[in-house]
């Protein structure tokens, strides 16, 4: 029993070989004969498959001495699995022909199954294929599907085994077959499958090819090994304080690249004719003072093993051209251990560049005629400050010129407010804590009198124009009025150390919902007006113009004086002011 | 202390006139005045003035910064900047001959206060 196993083994390895024999045959001729013959391919699978059938007809596997299985439907399914039906048809005829052969009528049960085997075949092999079955597993079922043909048979031909036998015949056949097709279909798949390998990685390789070739970006593929060596065994050369000695001999390390090829772009934005010329040129596009510094990322990413960098460099091309560059350094998946494959990708950034110039420039520009147009309208503000100055100058009567002055500080707050837009270089926002500072500074330097403190406590915020005016004109009326008030029509005297004279604290803070801005003066009754007690008499201008102003900023003004002083309130609804950039 | 004189330069007559009345009324000498930048070099030797009232952007080809540039330290001539300008302390020439600037037009106070620093550094 033991021994006929074993001869059953040695059988089918002896099948084994010579099939495989075959397959290497069918892998490695037939691809040839194929290429030159394209017609003639189901006809070469057919007579390569006639061959196997005929040499595995040579080695029936005996399973017992008076008992063969017959391994022969093996070659028939495989040849239908490769060949087709044809092949499928002529293995089984020439299978058939052999049997009649060697075992006279007694080979008549196995005539039908050489029959039925292509078509089960070609059916149970679509089958398998529509469900993308792993091919292993398709040639088993083929393998199995050919034992459960062939054991009625087998049993048909021996009718006197004895039960044992019987299961023994079975299990063997149901053994071989699909182990012997598994495998050599496997054998028989291999050559395929390189085929198709190979096919799919030349196709991925061409259209790799030709990406790169004619991508719009500047692309080089250079090998960094010996560059990446020389970082790596001098290290301390890309410290700090080495680094502009490296980069002074920037050639040397330069040498240590080896450029293996630059597509299309790359020789267009160089200004070469070919690639021949690029090579041969390369160093001209260096900028000795600029190009030498876009290795520096480089360098590091290098010496930290990094696989990609990023840098921005200036390059002169062969015409002569000078172009901004932004460099992308990106070492290729399989080579990030040796570094023997880096793409090195060039994008030429110098109409960005310009264009951005060309805005700062245009920007430049704009800002210098609004800095003039806000100097003309101060210049000519200062010419009608000048008239009324010279006009006030030949005046005796303190209460005209009372007039003049008021009428130069409503002139000076709206110069003001000019000096205070160029300076911030916007259009509608006003530094405003900066602006009532500067107000008050000039307000208290009037001819006529002198606050001998006034203290100006605001937040930095940012006012618009349409509400930064008129807060400045209002300030300048409760100023005036309080120094009017204090000192009298006229040419007051500057107040002493010894009088405190006119004190006031002016404050604006940003609230939830509104500016809260207040202003107080003390000591301001220093020279009563006869018969007023108010803070500007009523039938005034300022009378109207202070809540005139307090209503054009939409604004609750609250207003307490006494004997002592007075307090003003004015809660200013917020208005907000985008700063543009060149302003921050 | 002799009445201290002074050249104008500015090239807005107006503004000129109204700063030579300002000046004269706190006592100060004009010795002459211009709006012309050519005429600036040459005033200024013929009269040899304690104290220049400089406008920056004035008529010709040369603005007040740079005339300022030609003679003060030569000369030895200290000069006050009036423009319609606000500058920056980082804007104006480091120089011991320049008094700093003053806003258009020129106010009584600040043309004291000027006047002021002129004899406590002729003083000194």
């Amino acid at each position: 029993m033991l021994a006929g196993f074993f001869y059953l083994l040695h059988q089918i390895f002896k099948n084994l070989f010579l099939l495989t024999s075959l397959a290497l045959i069918y892998g490695l001729v037939f691809p040839l004969i194929k290429k030159q013959l394209p017609a003639a391919d189901r006809i070469l699978s057919a007579i390569i498959f006639i061959l196997a059938a005929f040499f595995s007809f040579a080695f029936p596997v005996d399973a017992f001495g008076y008992m063969s299985i017959d391994a022969r439907l093996i070659p028939v399914s495989l040849a239908s699995a490769f060949g087709g039906p044809w092949a499928g048809l002529a293995t089984a005829l020439s299978a058939a022909l052999m049997e009649l052969a060697v075992s006279g009528l007694d080979g008549l049960p196995y005539l039908t199954v050489y029959a039925l085997a292509p078509a089960l075949s070609i059916v149970i092999l679509r089958w398998a294929r529509s469900r993308s079955w792993h091919r292993g597993m398709m040639y088993g079922v083929l393998g199995l599907a050919m034992a459960i043909l062939l054991i009625p048979a087998g049993l048909i031909r021996y009718p006197d085994l004895s039960a044992g036998e019987g299961i023994v015949f079975g299990l063997a056949v149901l053994l071989v077959f699909p182990a012997g097709a598994s495998l050599l279909g496997l054998a028989f798949d291999i050559p395929r499958q390189y085929k198709i390998l190979s096919s799919e990685m030349r196709t991925s390789r061409q259209q790799y090819r030709h990406l790169f070739e004619y991508a719009p970006v500047a692309l080089w593929e250079e090998d960094y090994s010996e560059a990446a060596r020389y970082v790596w065994e001098n290290p301390e050369l890309i410290e700090e304080e080495h680094i502009s000695a490296v980069l002074d001999h920037i050639q040397e390390y330069f040498s240590k690249i080896r450029i293996i090829t630059m597509n299309h772009r790359a020789v267009q934005l160089a200004g070469a004719s070919d690639k021949r010329e690029l090579r041969e040129r390369l160093s001209e596009t260096f900028l000795p003072s600029v190009t030498a510094n876009s290795f520096v990322p480089e360098l590091r990413a290098l010496r930290d093993r990094k696989t990609s960098s990023l840098t921005y460099s200036e390059i002169q091309n062969l015409q002569g051209l000078h172009q901004y560059v932004q460099i992308h350094w990106n070492v290729l998946p399989d080579h990030r251990d040796d570094y023997n494959r880096v793409i090195v990708s060039i994008i030429d950034t110098t109409e960005i560049i310009d264009q951005a110039n060309r805005l700062q420039e245009s920007v430049q520009h704009q800002e210098m005629l609004i800095k003039e147009i806000h100097h003309r309208v101060r210049n000519s503000l200062s010419i009608a400050y000048s008239i009324l100055g010279m006009q006030k100058l030949k005046l005796d009567s303190p209460e005209k010129r009372r007039i003049i002055s008021d009428t130069q500080n409503w002139i000076q707050t709206i110069s003001l407010i000019h000096t205070r837009l160029y300076r911030n270089r916007t259009i509608l926002a006003v530094d405003i804590r900066n602006y009532l500072q500067e107000l008050v500074k000039m307000l208290r330097h009037q001819d006529d009198g002198e606050f001998s403190s006034l203290e100006v406590d605001s937040e930095a915020l940012s006012m618009h124009i349409d509400q930064a005016l008129p807060l400045g004109l209002l300030t300048g009326e409760l100023l005036s009025a309080a120094i009017c008030r204090a000192f009298g029509l006229g040419s007051g005297p500057p107040a002493s150390e010894a009088d405190p004279g006119l004190n006031g604290k002016l404050s604006l803070k940003r609230g939830d919902d509104c500016y809260r801005f207040t202003l107080e003066a003390q000591h301001w009754a220093k020279t009563p007006e006869s018969g007023d007690e108010g803070i500007f008499p009523e039938e005034s201008l300022r009378a109207l113009l202070v809540p005139s102003l307090a209503e054009q900023l939409h604004a609750e003004a609250e207003m307490s004086y006494d004997a002592e002083g007075f307090r003003f309130e004015l809660r200013i609804p917020l208005q907000e002011v985008e700063w543009p950039e060149s302003a921050q | 202390m002799a009445r201290i004189s002074a050249v104008i330069v500015e090239d807005e007559i107006l503004i000129r006139m109204y700063t030579r009345r300002q000046l004269e009324r706190l006592g100060v000498e004009i010795v002459g005045e211009t709006g012309k930048s050519e005429e600036v070099i040459p005033l200024i030797h013929n009269t040899r003035p304690d104290i220049v009232f400089m406008d920056i952007r004035i008529e010709g080809d040369r603005d007040g910064m740079d005339l300022a540039g030609d003679f003060a330290e030569r000369m030895n001539i200290p000069v006050v900047f009036v423009s319609a300008y606000e500058l920056g302390a980082n804007e104006l020439p480091n120089h011991s001959w320049c008094l700093g600037v003053i806003q258009k037009p020129l106010s009584a106070p600040a043309a004291r206060q000027i006047l002021r620093q002129l004899e406590s550094q002729a003083d000194a």
